[in-house]
């Protein structure tokens, strides 16, 4: 499965938030990124058949941004305006079936994005125009991910962020246990290839038992529901 | 909390001992909540399993 992340940030160069993303998903295979602000650097008529075609390559499409003004930077929705013409999405149905995921940062606390918060709106409330618009192109969109106050984030969490990441940009939807044990355990393979032979044999010999784990809970998942579904 | 949860932790921890890229360090750091996560399940599902077998209405 392949993913292509368009971001869209005025200024790029000076978000570490940005930098970390980027860094996490470069070590992710089939994962490719654009960046919208340097396209319009190009003349505007030349992106749009050239993104179009692009963008059918793909089965997971993200868009990943910093809030302005609880909506995405104006290169965005200029990009969308621009590249996704009635014809590409309603007509031809080019982007149906694939899936639209959002990875959007900001820089208050998520916890105040609810009903009685200081946000008072929820995430989802405030990106509903990219949930419409998967709706009226026929994909299915995701569960948005949220990075906020990542500068307040210690090492261990931001260990955890960047695995997160990856696998919403990259693992088998939806982000189940089963889903994020294979993504996992594919990744721990692919470390193998520069270990020593010592930490290779301890890879496999981890890999073994997480597999066995699972396999472990998937018996006794079916022998609940056995029992669940012989009572009353 | 298992001996074969353990035995993974501490290797685990091990390998991200001797690992200095920041990337491969997350994944095992991910791999171990995993695994607690793993072991969670397992428990949680065996004692419900225990519970609807042990159950006082089939007495």
């Amino acid at each position: 499965m392949k993913t292509l992340i368009l971001i869209s940030h005025p200024k790029l160069a000076d978000s570490a938030t940005q930098e970390f993303l980027k860094t996490a998903g470069k070590s992710q295979a089939n994962v490719d990124f654009e960046y919208i602000d340097d396209l319009y650097k190009e003349t505007k008529i030349d992106i749009i058949q050239q993104q179009q075609q692009q963008l059918t390559k793909y089965r997971r499409i993200i868009f990943q941004f910093p809030m302005y003004w609880y909506s995405s930077p104006a290169s965005l929705k200029q990009y969308m305006d621009d590249v996704f013409t009635r014809k590409f999405v309603v007509a031809n149905h080019l982007l149906r079936n694939k899936e639209l995921g959002i990875v959007v940062t900001l820089g208050d606390a998520e916890a105040e994005f609810q009903a009685g918060g200081s946000e008072h709106f929820t995430i989802s409330e405030l990106l509903r125009p990219f949930e419409a618009f998967a709706n009226k192109a026929g994909m299915t969109y995701l569960k948005p991910f949220v990075v906020n106050q990542f500068g307040y984030l210690e090492e261990d969490q931001k260990e955890l962020l960047l695995v997160d990441y990856l696998q919403y940009v990259s693992a088998q939807m939806p982000l189940s246990l089963d889903n994020r044990e294979k993504w996992l355990v594919d990744r721990l393979t692919h470390m193998k290839q520069e270990k020593s032979a010592a930490d290779q044999q301890k890879l496999d010999l981890i890999i073994g038992s997480i597999e066995a784990q699972q396999d472990q809970i998937d018996d006794l998942k079916v022998n609940i529901k056995m029992i669940r579904d012989q009572e009353e | 909390m298992s001996e074969t949860n353990d035995w993974l932790k501490n290797q685990l921890g091990q390998l991200k001992e001797g690992e200095s890229s920041f990337i491969n360090r997350s994944v095992l750091t991910a791999a171990k909540a995993l695994v607690n996560e793993q072991d969670k399940r397992i428990r949680q599902a065996q004692d419900e399993i225990d519970e609807r077998i042990w159950s006082p209405d089939k007495w």
